[in-house]
């Protein structure tokens, strides 16, 4: 694993890339990275004056309530489609968690008039790439492919939104498949660690679990539970469909008419999630769960919803605080220890995760010594007061407004992952170009902003720790012993120096 | 154990106390609630689809084609770093990739990891910036910095707002040329690595790859050796720094720059930033003996709690240059490379409902790489999975793939080829890799058509000759109690290790030697030295010493006057008394590996006597072997590894330096001043502080210099004292060491 668990390894924990696992290691030809620019959640990066014209995005509304948003984008012959549906994790019932993500593997099922499988297959064999991802908040398809096949695209989309066939053996399979994929987080402390996180800051709202759901609920999911979700959710006005590449908005227009325009309209599904509002947390949780060899204390604030005016300033005390090497959180945790003479922790950071309902600012330490976790929570509580206190330098702001600034502009450079940006934006706020304006929002946050929410929401009585604490080094077996570590404390006694004995050093003591 | 560490952090949690939380579990967790295997589930009589005939067909897919690229300029610099300029301005952005031809591959074995550490540690300060400067030089214009290494290169790239250009020229020669090894970075770093092999206990995935890799190739090759604690502690700032120096030459590296750049005056300030690069000789690449495999060999590897078996399939795979290479990337993609279309997802999970991924992919590496095919399932499916892959795995390579498959899998690689190539980053990552390989552009924009000259007959026969259905090794990570009666049952004999044991051996890691004119040259310094002070006579018959001096002593900004008695008597016995303030009084006295402490508790108000415990004594050792008197003759100590440094010139005064090693691993710095001969100033670190200790005023105490005036400091402490008095082998009641018996 090239990088310790992040807070964005956390999140695609929470989010299951369902359909389709990491493309398979064909050891691509660029042994480096496409860079990742640091950036807030993609809804929310947004237009720059680093460029002078924005791209636009047409968006239009199809009788049947289905929306269409293209950006016509000519830098290479790919043109990316994708189906975001208002429908996540939130919208289960709570006994049957995981089963809107188990509903997206059966989206490659078999339609009436595509076999099973077959919609991958085909996409493929034209050039083209196939996934989809369930989320809390939203499930999206993704087809990246060549230009030229826009309009076969969009047919396959409108087939599956409403022609999906349910047959009994293909869901007893998948669902084995999908208990599979849930497996994975079974094996690793960090996952279930950041679960139970989730269970103890949320306890009303379904925030509460993520879309992998768990396995006694798979289980229990039967073909009706999942017809169910398709007849409430898969409906044109529950849906966006994005295009961004080389084509047109006249072209999209056009085969969306075509293949979607027949779907009838469906009721306004229903929204679960409204009846079960997170009530206000009073006072601060904290949790300890089993340990993993590397440890990860969490630190969650809950936060307001997308669509609310303090996001922008919340984003900004994120990225101030944890984005970027220099950033607050970062010093503080990777500083020396001069009681240890080694770093307070291994890595650490801080990141908005900005959902369509409210949703929290988690801040995080990743660490190897057990002895560490107390100066890693007290760190980050420490850093969130100053910033509180004192507000941001000049400097910190601009810097935070730049990397902004930037991560938008990079996120313009990929298709599929611009089209992923409207979609989320559209399913955070009900506007789908509304990250395009975002930078310019975040470039009106002032240092006073940034102080009063963090004082108004990155509070004790707000907060939610969970410590998963690190195993601590093994006992050696059979390897030759380590190379003996110097006693980590005390000046000892010498000609020079005052008596020795650290914590009991009169001359600490003395002054 | 691991209970009763959390029990302790759970006690020792500060803020209000909470219950002790059981330890959390989700629902759903554990084998209770695995369902039973499916049985073997029959195409359905009843196909919906047969004989319809309005299902959708796909559009045909396009015959392959050269992709376009955008265009390119390569050239030299001076210094003989060949340069890739690729404009592109469709976005205001633009990335320099430097790649230099070091990696996991290049590694020494008693060395595992260091290019990966170097790669690391270039981020991390150089001669004229430190880690955080550099951090906030790149954050401020959000633009991102990143060096890491591969099997075969160490990449180091900056990416930024095309107006930002500026800061990547700076920062990356700088970043290149003068990386300055900090010790407190070098910590950090190593932790980072300490901590990755630890995640990968975490990680049957990780795991069974790792393993694979050492089963596959074995000890002798440098693909068979995996990291792992001991490896990492062995890499000390000395290696790193040679490994810096032997291969960051540029000569052996190539630059791309992609992206919004004005091309008239890239190539000057080009030569202007990399100008600093200095020429150097490009090391011989090591070889490596080819390795054989002849039947099959199966490692159970032992987790206990995993409830997945992580399985990889592996056999030897081509060199990027194998004219069969096209031919592969279709029989693979056939086989387990192309996700749903390929036929392990479609047996393994689709049919079989056994997991969530099941693929295939082969290295494309200048040598011959390695193949591998990987899964992973529920204990219970573990070897019915494994055979599944297996009969695949001989399938493809008995049959080939048939003409549709070849068809649909030409139509993939070469119809998404050009869907790479979005970010003018991702054509200058492309051209690099392609380059590492010797070759070039055409490559690149000649994939697809390569791709589409393969045809069943070809694609049947590299398999045939690269597959080999009878030698593999097969790795399985997961609970033993499971699988063994699973592997038994089927009559698999195999290997039984330990998930915790390390994937390849220890090492006896070799000290990096001394260069024996260095050696000879520190013993010249040393023996002009102990002449100096006194001559090795008079040194060695020392029993012991007491001094007396007073001075003052500065901590956390505030100064306190001191006076120090100090009695030394060898081997082993030592004792100060010491006044603070002229009114706080601590004594410590060590006799052995035993010892007492007087002075005042936290409150200050009590003197309490304390003993020294067993964890002190690595440092009081550590002060007595590093003793000012005697430290030249620890040099003829063969452990003390002596060896000369470059000369240094202190306060104007020109000096020689050794080095000596102390028993407990920390390198000590000794400066001699080159007229005196005399010991002016020690050194070392220990962990990120560095200590430095300074005498002067030297006096003759029985024919014996002894420094008079001594300074000492380090990590926000400064203690100065004058020597009043100095005797030399005193009388000494033995009792001075006792422990009293009451508290005063």
């Amino acid at each position: 694993m090239r990088r310790l668990a992040t807070l964005a390894t956390l999140v695609a924990i929470a989010t299951l890339a369902a359909a389709q696992p990491a493309p398979a290691p064909t050891k691509t030809p660029a042994p480096t990275k496409t860079p990742a620019p640091t950036a807030p959640a993609p809804a929310k990066a947004a237009g720059s004056k680093a460029i002078s014209k924005l791209p636009t995005i047409e968006m239009f509304e199809l009788s049947n309530g289905l929306k269409v948003a293209v950006l016509e984008s000519a830098a290479a012959p790919v043109v990316a489609v994708q189906v975001w549906y208002r429908a996540g994790a939130k919208d289960e019932p709570r006994n049957r968690r995981g089963s809107a993500h188990m509903f997206e593997h059966m989206m490659f099922k078999g339609t009436k008039h595509v076999r099973a499988e077959a919609h991958a297959q085909y996409v493929n064999g034209i050039g083209g790439y196939v996934n989809a991802q369930t989320d809390e908040d939203a499930t999206h398809y993704i087809n990246t492919l060549p230009a030229d096949y826009l309009d076969f695209a969009i047919k396959l989309e409108a087939e599956r939104m409403r022609n999906l066939l349910f047959r009994p053996e293909m869901i007893a399979t998948e669902r084995e498949v999908v208990k599979e994929e849930i497996r994975q987080q079974e094996n690793s402390p960090i996952a279930k660690g950041f679960l139970r996180f989730l269970e103890v800051a949320f306890t009303k709202h379904p925030y509460a679990w993520t879309a992998g759901g768990n396995i006694k609920d798979l289980d229990a999911t039967a073909s009706e539970d999942l017809k169910k979700f398709y007849e409430a959710y898969y409906q044109p006005n529950n849906a966006l469909l994005v295009v961004v590449g080389k084509t047109t908005a006249a072209a999209v227009k056009a085969s969306a008419e075509k293949y979607f325009g027949t779907i009838a309209k469906a009721p306004e599904p229903p929204r679960p999630a409204a009846q079960a509002q997170e009530p206000e947390q009073k006072a601060k949780r904290r949790e300890v769960v089993e340990a993993g060899q590397i440890g990860l204390l969490l630190v969650g604030f809950h936060i307001p919803p997308a669509k609310h005016k303090d996001i922008y300033a919340l984003q900004v005390a994120s990225i101030i605080l944890g984005a970027g090497e220099s950033s607050r959180l970062k010093l503080r945790l990777k500083a020396i220890d001069p009681k240890t003479k080694k770093p307070t922790a291994l890595d650490g950071g801080m990141e908005a995760v900005v959902r369509e309902d409210p949703g929290m600012v988690i801040g995080l330490g990743a660490y190897l010594d057990p002895a560490q976790g107390d100066a890693i929570e007290g760190a980050i509580f420490d850093e969130v007061t100053k910033l509180g206190t004192k507000g941001p330098s000049p400097d910190e702001l601009r810097k935070a407004k730049n990397q902004v600034q930037s991560g938008f502009v990079f996120s313009l450079e990929n298709a599929q992952g611009l089209a992923q940006a409207i979609g989320r934006s559209w399913i955070l706020t009900g506007d789908a170009s509304a990250f395009m304006r975002d930078v310019d929002e975040i470039e009106k946050v002032s240092a006073a902003e940034v102080q009063r929410v963090v004082k108004k929401y990155m509070t004790p009585e707000n907060a939610t720790v969970v410590v998963i604490p690190p195993k601590g080094a093994p006992a050696p077996k059979g390897a030759p012993a380590p190379k003996p570590v110097p006693a980590d404390k005390k000046p000892a006694p010498a000609d020079k120096k005052p008596a020795p004995a650290p914590e009991k050093a009169p001359v600490k003591g003395g002054n | 154990m691991r209970h009763i560490a959390l029990i302790l952090l759970v006690l020792a949690a500060c803020g209000p106390k909470p219950k002790p939380a059981p330890l959390a579990t989700l629902p759903g967790d554990g084998d209770q609630n695995v369902a039973k295997p499916p049985q073997d589930v029959k195409p359905t009589a009843n196909d919906p689809w047969a004989g319809k005939a309005d299902l959708i067909t796909s559009p045909a897919p396009k015959p392959p084609a050269a992709i376009e690229l955008p265009a390119m300029e390569s050239f030299k610099l001076a210094n003989g770093l060949q340069v890739f300029v690729i404009k592109s301005d469709r976005l205001p952005v633009v990335s320099m990739q430097l790649a230099i031809k070091a990696g996991r591959m290049h590694e020494p074995r008693a060395r595992l990891g260091v290019a990966e550490f170097t790669a690391e540690m270039l981020v991390k300060g150089t001669k004229r910036r430190d880690a955080v400067a550099l951090a906030k030089a790149i954050d401020f214009v959000g633009g991102t910095i990143a060096a890491d290494s591969t099997f075969e290169a160490t990449l180091l790239s900056c990416s930024v707002l095309s107006r930002n250009l500026g800061t990547c020229l700076e920062l990356v020669p700088e970043m290149l040329t003068q990386p300055s090894f900090p010790e407190s970075e070098l910590l950090k770093v190593r932790e980072q690595m300490l901590g990755r092999v630890r995640q990968r206990l975490d990680d049957a995935g990780q795991l069974a790859s790792a393993h694979v890799q050492n089963l596959l190739w074995g000890p002798e090759h440098v693909r068979g050796w995996i990291n792992n604690e001991q490896s990492v502690a062995a890499i000390k700032r000395e290696d790193l720094v040679a490994w810096h120096k032997n291969w960051f030459v540029p000569g052996n590296s190539m630059l791309v720059v992609a992206g919004d750049v004005d091309t008239k005056t890239l190539k000057t300030k080009l030569e202007t930033a990399f100008g600093v690069w200095k020429k150097g000789p490009v090391p011989p690449t090591p070889q490596y003996k080819e390795v054989g495999l002849s039947g099959s060999r199966i490692r159970l590897v032992d987790k206990p709690g995993q409830t997945q078996t992580h399985i990889r399939v592996a056999q030897f795979g081509i060199k990027h240059e194998d004219p069969r290479f096209f031919d592969s990337l279709v029989w693979n993609y056939v086989l387990g490379g192309g996700a749903f279309s390929s036929r392990l997802m479609k047996v393994v999970r689709v049919d079989g409902g056994k997991t969530y991924g099941a693929s295939s992919s082969f290295d494309r590496n200048l040598d011959k790489g390695s193949f591998v095919a990987q899964t992973f399932t529920r204990n219970s499916e573990a070897v019915a999975t494994t055979k599944l892959l297996l009969a695949e795995i001989s399938r493809m390579a008995k049959e080939g793939p048939n003409e549709t498959e070849v068809a649909s899998a030409i139509a993939n690689i070469a119809g998404g080829y050009g869907l790479r190539f979005q970010a003018a980053a991702d054509v200058g990552a492309a051209l690099i890799g392609a380059e590492l390989h010797g070759f070039g552009r055409e490559y690149l924009t000649n994939y697809p058509i390569a791709v589409g000259k393969v045809d069943v007959e070809s694609a049947k026969r590299a398999a045939a000759e690269i597959l080999d259905p009878r030698s593999y090794v097969i790795v399985m990570v997961g609970d033993a109690k499971d699988l063994e009666p699973q592997l038994q049952k089927a009559g698999w004999k195999y290997q039984k290790v330990s998930f915790t044991d390390p994937i390849s051996p220890p090492v006896e890691v070799p000290e990096t030697p001394i260069d024996p004119k260095q050696a000879e040259a520190a013993k010249k310094i040393v023996d002009e030295a102990i002449a100096a002070k006194g001559g090795k006579a008079k040194l060695a018959a020392i029993k012991g010493f007491k001094m007396v001096a007073s001075g003052s002593t500065t901590i956390g900004g505030q100064t306190v006057p001191v006076e120090i008695e100090r009695v030394l008597v060898l081997p082993d016995k030592m004792r100060i008394d010491a006044t603070l303030a002229a009114r706080v009084k601590v004594i410590v006295a060590v006799d052995g590996r035993k010892g007492w402490q007087l002075a005042p508790d936290q409150t200050g108000q009590k003197i309490q006597l304390t003993e020294i415990g067993a964890a002190d004594f690595a440092s009081i050792d550590f002060e007595r072997w590093r003793e000012p008197e005697l430290i030249l003759l620890r040099a003829s100590d063969p452990a003390a590894r002596l060896q000369s440094a470059p000369d240094e010139t202190i306060d104007g005064k020109p000096h020689s330096v050794v080095k000596l090693r102390a028993p407990n691993g920390i390198d000590v710095a000794v400066y001699i001043d080159k007229k005196s001969k005399l010991i002016t100033r020690m050194k070392y670190a220990e962990g990120a502080s560095e200590e430095l200790d300074q005498f002067s005023n030297f006096k003759d105490v029985n024919g014996i210099k002894i420094a008079h005036t001594r300074q000492s400091g380090g990590q926000g402490r400064e203690t100065k004292l004058e020597l009043k008095t100095v005797e030399i082998d005193p009388k000494i009641d033995a009792k001075l060491f006792e422990k009293p018996a009451t508290k005063e």
